[in-house]
């Protein structure tokens, strides 16, 4: 709920755009969407440019990287490969059987 | 690219507006008209932005109030403040009425940035303080205390003329 103050203030009367900016600023508005245009057109014929002429290669090297995915997510893994396994266990109790009679024959 | 927007009528229905608010900001004829030649350069680029919007109007002056404090930041305070200022409000034939508008706009020139776009948002384009925390990106209360602290500081410098003229 406006006062009577409020109300005043909202009476004045704001100035209009002056008329020669609606030329201007829409002739730079057009510009600027045929620009865009034209630039989004040439993105599209660089890649058109780009892979068009040989479909067969780029396929087949798409295929080739799809393939090496697949086998790379099939085969072991990191953790696998380097898992800990075989003599290290057997080379650590000898080392604290060492220890053991070493200390036992009191060295 | 949509070619659907249709640049003319956006600019007839809202520049009028815009011109409105961003010259109350800048004060400068020249920043306001860089400032809608942004937006419309920005809408014509991508047509999208607006076409998401289901208030326009809504989104036009979000984006003329960021692309007013962008103009701010890159500016120092000397720079801003030796700017001539320019009529916001049309001219009054009555003498009264015509002095009120020249020590309203100067007495609008005193607020802080914020609480200017908060109170011209809801006088001059009756906005709802929801509209306005939508617009500004602030809540719904922080709008309605900027505009009483507005409006306070309005009605104290302007008091001795509207009560001459009441």
């Amino acid at each position: 709920m406006k006062d009577s103050f409020e109300e005043h203030l909202s009476k004045l009367q704001r100035t209009e755009v002056p008329s020669h900016w609606r030329e201007e600023i829409l002739t730079q508005a057009l510009r600027e969407r045929s620009n865009s245009t034209i630039f989004a057109q040439e993105a599209g014929n660089f890649w058109t440019r780009f892979f068009g002429p040989h479909p067969l290669a780029w396929g087949s090297l798409a295929a080739l990287w799809v393939l090496i995915a697949v086998l790379n997510f099939a085969g072991p893994h990191d953790a696998q490969l380097y898992a800990f396994s075989g003599p290290a266990p057997t080379l650590q109790e000898l080392t604290l059987q060492l220890q053991t009679t070493l200390l036992a024959q009191g060295r | 690219m949509s070619p659907s927007l249709d640049l003319e009528a956006l600019y007839e229905a809202h520049a009028s507006a815009l011109f409105s608010f961003v010259m109350n900001l800048t004060r400068s004829e020249a920043d306001t008209k860089d400032c809608l030649q942004e937006i419309f350069c920005r809408i014509a680029a991508k047509p999208a932005l607006l076409e998401r919007m289901r208030e326009p109007r809504a989104f036009l002056f979000q984006t003329a109030y960021r692309i007013v404090i962008d103009q701010h930041r890159r500016r120092s305070v000397r720079e801003r403040h030796g700017e001539d200022s320019e009529p916001l409000f049309a001219s009054a034939a009555n003498p009264d009425a015509e002095n009120f508008r020249r020590q309203t706009e100067t007495a609008l020139a005193e607020l802080p940035e914020d609480q200017r776009a908060v109170v011209h948002l809801k006088l001059w384009e009756h906005l709802t303080f929801e509209e306005i925390a939508r617009i500004l990106d602030i809540s719904a209360n922080t709008a309605g205390s900027r505009y009483r602290y507005g409006l306070d500081k309005l009605r104290t410098l302007l008091r001795p003329i509207y009560e001459e003229i009441k």
